[in-house]
């Protein structure tokens, strides 16, 4: 497989997930900070809107980091990799979380993220509207499942993704 | 952008998710007993009346994290997909 990738896109992609993490760590406890990391990994399916109905993609291989500010609001950013048209997308953004008062393992985010990618066809590149949801099945494994619908604000293009999460404790803070 | 404008902007996102997973019900009738409650649920997110309560929830908790510097965190699921 072979790799396209410039380093502007490469650049972009790690400056998401760095902008994820930023924070005002001078206003702030520095360890309920580092708590409120949450990472994981995994793979999902990504669908691609062309122009009708949102076509399969590829299957990707996922990183994922979020933090929590308040219990609604978290700073999210990931990165994947497309393991047959090897190519590389990134995200960073907001999300406004909410947990069902029926199963509190099941919850719902709102919120908006810079998209980019290595390949045009492969995502978006650019500011998207995004809803997330985060299932925990089994009470007894850390498993996720996951579903994320994204709309371009700008050219209104449409991105699905379903996927499995495994988050993973991070040295002396959160999961 | 304000937070409702965040919210609301994220609203049709919410309604195609939703769709998405009913379409995958309709595909696999066996996994609608697990499915169409999560479904139902968000159907019931995208009301406008309860982003907006949504809304007002979070301008009070960043109004709180503003004053106080304090970060209160939970752990959800959905931070993650």
């Amino acid at each position: 497989m072979k790799l396209h990738l410039s380093w502007p896109v490469l650049l972009a992609i790690a400056a998401a997930v760095v902008a994820s993490w930023a924070v005002e760590v001078d206003d702030c406890d520095a360890a309920s900070l580092w708590e409120s990391v949450s990472v994981g990994i995994g793979g999902q399916g990504v669908w691609v809107d062309e122009g009708g109905a949102p076509a399969f993609r590829d299957a990707e291989a996922i990183g994922r980091a979020s933090l929590g500010v308040t219990p609604h609001v978290n700073l999210v950013g990931g990165v994947s990799y497309g393991v047959d048209k090897s190519y590389l997308r990134g995200s960073g953004g907001v999300r406004i979380t909410a947990t069902d008062v029926n199963d509190p393992n099941f919850s719902i985010g709102v919120g908006v993220s810079r998209h980019y990618v290595s390949e045009p066809d492969a995502g978006l590149d650019e500011a998207a509207a995004e809803a997330a949801i985060g299932w925990k099945p089994f009470t007894s494994s850390r498993v996720v499942l996951t579903g994320l619908a994204v709309y371009g604000i700008d050219t209104g293009r449409r991105m699905f993704s379903a996927g499995v999460v495994w988050p993973f404790k991070v040295v002396g803070g959160g999961q | 952008m304000t937070i409702q404008d965040i919210i609301n902007r994220a609203a049709p996102a919410l309604i195609g998710l939703a769709a998405e997973l009913e379409a995958a019900i309709a595909k696999y009738p066996d996994l609608a007993g697990s499915l169409q409650p999560k479904a139902d649920a968000l159907k019931a997110a995208a009301d406008p009346l309860a982003l907006a309560q949504l809304g007002s929830t979070v301008l009070n908790e960043l109004t709180q994290f503003a004053r106080t510097g304090t970060l209160d965190p939970r752990s959800s699921p959905s931070n993650l997909a």
